[in-house]
Formats: structure tokens, sequence, C-alpha cells
């Protein structure tokens, strides 16, 4: 496994992703590319009486702050990673960036911020799990995750 | 990653998540449990079907196992095979907890071009079950196409 490409919104299930993947990208000795997907137009709600109008997106520092985290956090494991930042469908985006760039793996949060999280797969990762042709790596967020309790541990 | 439970069918998609996650398993030095889920038998028919059922249905089992073994050997990672008997994905969930492994590798059955934009139902549940990262696993496109 060479280059790893780790999806991440900034969302406590994505911060969870781009842990585990670098810890993977640590033991496998890989590079990583870090991937945030913007949209390319926003809808505001509009006025009572006005129509919402979708706007095209405008870039901001607040777009590049989960990429910025993300690389924080190579550092400190001392993994090398590049970030890219996209617009568009989330799911394709990511997709067709781990095609260009041939990627192992792709790493996604099982869920982003999206409006409905309580579906316990969000979007984004159904999307990418759909769309993409090489392994998806698909981590839950920590405070989800289950661990066997050493009575059961002992019995297996 | 210490502990990854690798599931197979013996499918394209199956075989193909024993290879990446034993590649896994051997850079990171982890133990690796691989498994088969086969359908239960149909019980009620009679004892001497039963029987019948059980073996026919374990001599797949077995050599599937035996052969990921093989190839585990030969990449020396530490491994080991387990038979279970139920829904699949039920039992590749429940034996991941009591493993408490780091990751499950599934293979994502898909069959032919048309399927192959579906993601496999096992792989799908397993996604959604499991408390834990999983790698979903397409199968080698070469062996997709010559499966279709």
């Amino acid at each position: 496994m060479k280059q790893i490409v780790i999806a991440t919104d900034g969302s406590g299930s994505a911060v969870d992703a781009v842990a585990f993947g670098l810890e993977l990208a640590r033991e496998q000795n890989a590079s990583v590319v870090f991937v945030h997907v913007v949209p390319l137009y926003e809808v505001f709600p509009g006025d009572v009486f006005a129509m919402a109008a979708p706007q095209p997106h405008e870039l901001s520092e607040a777009d590049r702050e989960p990429l910025e985290k993300a690389t924080a956090a190579a550092e400190s494991s001392g993994v090398r990673a590049t970030t890219q930042l996209l617009a568009g469908d989330p799911a394709n985006e990511i997709v067709a960036y781990a095609d260009s760039v041939d990627a192992d793996v792709i790493v996604v949060g099982s869920r982003g911020r999206g409006a409905i999280a309580g579906a316990f797969l969000g979007s984004v990762s159904r999307g990418v799990l759909r769309e993409a042709r090489r392994p998806v790596l698909v981590v839950p967020c920590a405070a989800q995750r289950e661990h066997a309790s050493p009575v059961e541990r002992r019995r297996s | 990653v210490n502990r990854i439970l690798i599931a197979t069918d013996g499918s394209p998609g199956g075989c193909e998540a024993v290879k990446q996650g034993l590649e896994l398993a051997a850079t990171t030095e982890a133990r690796a449990t691989i498994v088969y889920v086969r359908k239960p038998p149909f019980g009620i028919v009679g004892d001497a079907y039963y029987q019948r059922a059980l073996t026919a249905s374990f001599a797949p089992a077995r050599k599937i196992i035996h052969d990921a073994l093989a190839e585990a050997e030969a990449m020396d990672v530490d491994a080991e095979g387990e038979i279970m008997e139920g829904d699949a994905a039920e039992q590749i969930v429940e034996l991941a907890r009591s493993r408490d492994v780091d990751m499950i590798v599934v293979g994502s059955r898909a069959l032919g071009p048309l399927a192959a934009t579906l993601l496999g139902s096992v792989s799908n549940a397993v996604v959604h079950r499991a408390r834990r990262p999983v790698l979903v696993v397409g199968a080698d496109p070469d062996a997709r196409r010559a499966a279709a």
C-alpha cells in the first residue's frame, strides 16, 4: 500500500477516519493525500417573500480548515501528507481524485456532517462505496466503536 | 492494527479480500482470522439428509479456508481459520466483536458489469452493523471479467 486518500470534512467521524488512516499509513509507510470537497453552489434561505437562489460557493479560510487540521495530525505522527481541495459532488470528486492518483485505498468516515446524521452510513461514504473501483475503508467514529468485554475475549 | 478479520466466500471478491487482507497483515505484522460463513442445512427433512447436507456444505468451506491459510503461510502471516454457520454478516460482525479485531476486510460481490455498480449485500450489512473499521475490497477487474 503506497498511496492512501483520506476524505475529511472536519466532522467528528472524519477526524476519526483521519486518525485511523494515519495509523495505517504509518504502519504501511504510505503517503497520504487529504481530500476535502466543497459544494459548487450554496442555497441560502431567502427572505419570507424571496426565492432561495443558489449562489456560487466562495472559497474561504473555513474551507481549508479540515485539511489544515489533518495535516497537523499527519505531521505529529510523522506521515508524509499533501492536501487537495475539490469542489462538486463529494462522493464523485473523491472517487475521481482517487482514480487520478491511482490510490490503493480510500478512507472515509462512516458519516459526515449532513442533515440526517442519524442515518448510520452517511451519503458520502455510501456514494464512495458505490462508485469506487478500489478498496474503501469505512471508519466509524470512536464513540460508536465497541470493544469486547474481557470475559468475551477470554471465551473466544 | 494488531488483529484483522478477513471474510471470504470463495468468490472473486472474497479472494481479493483474502489477498488484500493478508498483504495488510504482512506489512503490519498483524494476526489474521480468516472466516467462512456457510448456510445452515435445511434441518427438518430428516437426519440422513441433514448429515449429507452438512458434509456437503463443509467440503467447500474447508477447501476455501485451507487455501487461504496456505496463502497466509506463504506470506508469513500468523493466521487462523474459522468456519461459522448462519447469516454471513451477522456471524462476521459477531466474530469481529468477540476477537476484538481492529479491522474487518470483506469482499464486495461484483460479478458482472451490472452487478459491479451494486455493493454486495453482505459487505453492505457488515459496513452498517460492525462498529469498527471495515475495508471493502472489490473483485479484481480481471477476475470480475472472467466471472461475468
